[in-house]
């Protein structure tokens, strides 16, 4: 193997591979980097087998080949390069990869290619097309929803469902629900339910930081892989096996109050009166009554503290209480100016959603007190 | 062949009676030193050789028996403690039986000379009986312990466990009788000696070393509730007082040899007694830690019966709830007053150790090291304010105190903190929860299913509801505010686990132990400047907050006296 190519680029996709390895592995393989020459040029590739990062890099091809090399070590090298060209040669018989830039002459050594776990390739099975930016919206609006519970695996992922010619991705820990819906193309009447890793979701916006437009999403065969491709990248992981409990179910589909408030306001106020909440593990006390929405918290050898903010409130007066948290985890994805809060009496969920639209909506339970 | 029933011969059933009350070189210590304290000794000397099976010597110089009684002394059931029977029923010498120096003659050489008389009685036959030294007090000596008595003489123990166990007697009454100077010398060499001078701490370094009496606080009285005194105003004509001392929780030992209590001023050994004391430590001390305690009850004679057990190691009290109940608050009250774990460099432990043996020499000297000890110094940690630092390592806190830097296991800390709060919520009964969203199916063993019937309504309290769910299985609606959402499913199963394996008491304590556990921040969990700094906070506001709910210390101070001692700064 004989590549050229630019230490920046190699160095910026080498970060992003690198990902995918796990800091704790049992299998020394896991720890490098498979590089392999393609008709576009250097292919790098890791994996934890759960996720696999791919990143394809220009590079000039002078002698095919492949080996692995020690990621963090091959990465950290790299970065601190000038930007030369830099010259990737393998010697295969002591798998030892030398590189050349500038003023450097470097040996690593290096795993044969041959004991890389071979990946699942995205060569069949269902695809569809979505937008890159809504995609990673849609992530960011739910994963933080999933739960960490190893003990309950179907919860650790996120939902996606697709279903008539949309997409819905949604989230839960037991405490609160995240829902968000986008626009698929080429799904045809495909439907799918899966349930991707929360993990592997979290990666998607920095895998495909800078590619264009679209990703493409297959399915594989045996619905146990996803592959998420856009440009030169590509993301894999597999998918939780398990039955999704029915979140629907946990919507509210009534509310006796509405309450219409500016986000950054609110976010700001639960922030500032949370800081009073620290006795009661972060509840806040909400009330709303006619052109207003009260918050207060109280801690006994702290001291309390309640803000008054204009609010549009429809319906019944209400005393509710959140743990301020999984509030503000909602209102700092939501995207929106303003956002719109649904009660239906103090121990029912209550729901966030940006005002008019039925993209996105968050419910939360509400935190029982003995209101004095 | 048939033997007839006939009455033993006097020194066949001495020795028989003498095995109840002398059964190893010990109890004869025991009985010499009770009847030297009954005489109001101030000084008593008691000299080993080999073992107790030698000699034992013990000489006091107490009110000393008169010279004509000498001889009726080593009578069995003479007494000069107990006239009639109705003084049985106040007891407050040692001795009442009229037992001890029978016993001790039936079974030995005794030579014992007081105010001006001497006699000596072998194997419980008179030998000599004369004049003798004019010396104050009593002084007797017993040698050739069970030689006449083989089989008892076989079963006596290694040289080292009876040394050992002489050891224990004298110290024991050494710590319980602080006004007393205590001479224990074996073999001729000293093992047990304190200065009389009616400082407790100071015969507990005498005893345990200085390092232990620098970590004992002081048990203040025993306050008993009026409605309790209304019960005993019957019976009582003194009060109930408890003194004496007890370890506080970064002092402990793997046994339960570091326990002294007594009642009276008259060691015992009583499990229940044993158990209420430790009972205060639950919380403050790791499983298999055991405290240290010197406790004295000082008790109505009548309302304790000492007349058990022959040797009168067990005593009855008349109304043990109120006794162990007014000991838990005396010994919890003295506990509040804990201080922080402190790093002490290996190095300086000999250092410490010079500081005890000056002890003997150098009585000022040493009380003056030993009041730096006190715990009131450390008090003003307490409520003092941390400034974090910052995380280090897996999971440890560094802040900034007053007293010095103070190194905090997060895990512990937030654990104690959820703890006390858990606890709180239970008291008021104004419990807090989060109900789920989607409720939660968890699997868990039948005998599990049946605690989690049980205690349905406590644990509600805490905020965590569930109802059952087929046989094996709950469903959790709502857990505490503070646990986190991926926590539920081992936490209900410790939870459960330790209700099924805690009946009674304490039981609902280490359920919330288990809750907080899984509540609390995790060992490796990374926080941030704010987090850490409302850990600390809360921690400082939290009580008994020296270690966690499993008895694990929370925090580490290294003083800055330490600090400048390791750099040098302090010239």
């Amino acid at each position: 193997m004989k590549v050229t190519c630019r230490p920046s680029v190699l160095g910026q996709a080498l970060q992003v591979v690198s990902r995918a390895i796990s800091s704790r592995t049992t299998l020394p393989i896991l720890n490098n980097i498979l590089i392999e020459t393609t008709s576009e040029g250097l292919a790098l590739t890791a994996t934890n087998l759960e996720i696999g990062i791919r990143k394809l890099v220009p590079a000039e091809v002078a002698m095919e080949g492949a080996t692995t090399a020690p990621a963090r070590l091959l990465t950290d090298f790299v970065g601190t390069l000038p930007d030369q060209d830099l010259e990737l040669a393998l010697d295969g018989a002591s798998q030892s990869l030398s590189l050349r830039c500038a003023r450097f002459d470097t040996h690593i050594k290096c795993i044969e290619a041959e004991e890389f776990p071979p990946g699942p390739r995205p060569d069949e099975g269902d695809r569809l097309e979505v937008a890159l930016d809504e995609l990673v919206s849609a992530v960011e609006q739910t994963q933080m929803a999933a739960s960490t519970d190893e003990a309950r695996p179907v919860l650790t992922g996120v939902l996606v469902l697709i279903q008539g010619g949309s997409l819905t991705l949604a989230a839960t820990d037991g405490h609160r629900l995240a829902v968000r819906k986008l626009a698929a193309a080429g799904a045809g009447d495909l439907e799918a339910s899966l349930i991707v890793p929360a993990r592997a979701l979290a990666e998607l916006s920095r895998v495909f930081k800078g590619e264009p437009g679209k990703v493409e999403v297959i399915i594989s065969k045996a619905r146990n892989q996803v592959f998420f491709r856009a440009g030169t990248s590509e993301l894999t992981s597999r998918l939780i096996d398990g039955k999704y409990p029915n979140y629907a179910q946990v919507i509210p589909s009534k509310s006796s109050t509405k309450v219409r408030v500016s986000t950054s306001e609110l976010t700001q106020t639960v922030r500032a009166v949370s800081l009073f909440a620290r006795d009661s593990a972060n509840v806040i006390r909400v009330k709303a009554q006619a052109g207003a929405l009260i918050l207060s918290a109280t801690t006994n050898e702290v001291g309390d503290s309640k803000a008054e903010m204009a609010a549009d409130v429809d319906g019944s007066d209400i005393q509710i209480a959140f743990n301020a948290r999984y509030v503000l985890d909602a209102l700092a994805v939501i995207g929106e100016d303003e956002v719109e809060l649904l009660f239906d009496g103090p121990l029912s969920p209550g729901l966030l959603r940006p005002p008019g639209k039925e993209h996105y909506l968050y419910v939360i339970m509400p935190v029982r007190v003995a209101m004095s | 062949m048939t033997t007839s029933i006939r009455l033993l011969a006097p020194e066949v059933a001495d020795a028989i009676a003498a095995g109840e009350v002398i059964e190893r070189p010990a109890s004869v210590v025991k009985e010499l030193v009770e009847n030297a304290l009954d005489s109001n000794a101030r000084r008593i000397n008691i000299a080993v050789r080999g073992a107790g099976r030698t000699s034992i010597r013990v000489s006091d110089d107490g009110s000393g028996i008169p010279a004509d009684e000498l001889s009726i002394a080593f009578v069995r059931h003479a007494t000069s403690k107990v006239v009639s029977l109705s003084d049985l029923s106040s007891i407050a010498s040692f001795g009442f039986r009229g037992e001890a120096l029978a016993s001790i003659a039936a079974v030995s050489d005794v030579e014992c000379s007081s105010a001006g008389a001497m006699i000596r009685i072998r194997a419980g036959q008179m030998l000599e009986q004369g004049s003798g030294a004019l010396l104050p007090g009593v002084t007797l000596e017993v040698r050739d312990l069970f030689a006449n008595v083989p089989a008892r003489l076989k079963f006596l123990k290694s040289d080292a466990t009876e040394v050992a166990a002489i050891k224990d007697v004298v110290g024991a009454f050494a710590l319980l009788h602080p006004h007393v100077r205590f001479h224990l010398t074996i073999d001729a060499r000293v093992a047990v000696s304190t200065t009389g001078d009616g400082d407790r701490r100071r015969a507990i370094a005498a005893v345990f070393g200085a390092p232990v009496a620098a970590e004992v606080l002081e048990i203040i009285g025993m306050p008993l509730n009026p409605h309790e005194l209304a019960g005993f105003a019957l019976s009582s004509r003194g009060p109930l007082v408890a003194s004496g001392m007890v370890s506080q929780p970064r002092l402990s030992r793997g046994s339960r040899d570091g326990i002294v209590l007594a009642v009276n001023g008259r060691p015992i050994s009583s499990r229940a007694l044993v158990y209420a004391l430790e009972e205060c430590y639950q919380g403050r001390l790791e499983r298999g830690r055991h405290p240290l305690a010197v406790i004295d009850i000082g008790i109505d004679p009548e309302l304790v019966d000492v007349n058990v057990h022959p040797a009168k190691k067990e005593v009855r009290f008349r109304d043990e709830g109120t006794v162990f109940a007014a000991l838990q608050r005396a010994v919890r009250a003295a506990l509040d007053g804990s201080e922080p774990f402190r790093y002490r460099p290996v190095e300086s432990t000999p250092a410490v150790v010079a500081g005890y043996v000056n002890a003997q020499l150098l009585i000022h000297e040493a009380g003056v090291a030993l009041a730096t000890a006190e715990p009131d110094a450390a008090r003003g940690v307490e409520g003092a304010v941390l400034r974090p630092i910052g995380q280090v390592g897996p999971g440890y806190l560094v802040a900034e105190g007053p007293h010095g830097l103070v190194l905090v296991d997060q895990h512990a800390a937030h654990e104690r903190v959820l703890y006390n709060r858990l606890l709180e919520r239970l008291r008021s009964g104004r419990g807090m929860s989060q109900p789920l969203l989607i409720p939660q199916a968890i699997d868990v063993e039948p005998a599990l299913i049946a605690a989690a019937a049980d205690h349905r309504a406590d644990l509600a309290k805490l905020g965590l509801e569930y109802e059952e769910f087929g046989p094996r299985s709950l469903r959790i609606t709502a857990v505490p505010v503070e646990m986190p959402a991926g926590s539920a499913t081992a936490a209900v199963q410790e939870t459960l686990a330790a209700l099924a394996e805690n009946r009674g008491d304490g039981a609902l304590e280490k359920a919330a132990a288990a809750l907080a556990c899984h509540s609390a921040v995790r060992f490796g969990d990374i926080l941030d400047v704010a987090e850490q700094r409302r850990l600390l906070a809360d921690l400082e506001s939290t009580e008994e907050s020296i270690t966690c709910p499993h008895g694990r210390p929370t925090r580490l101070l290294v003083e800055w006296q330490e600090l400048t001692r390791h750099f040098r700064r302090n010239y």
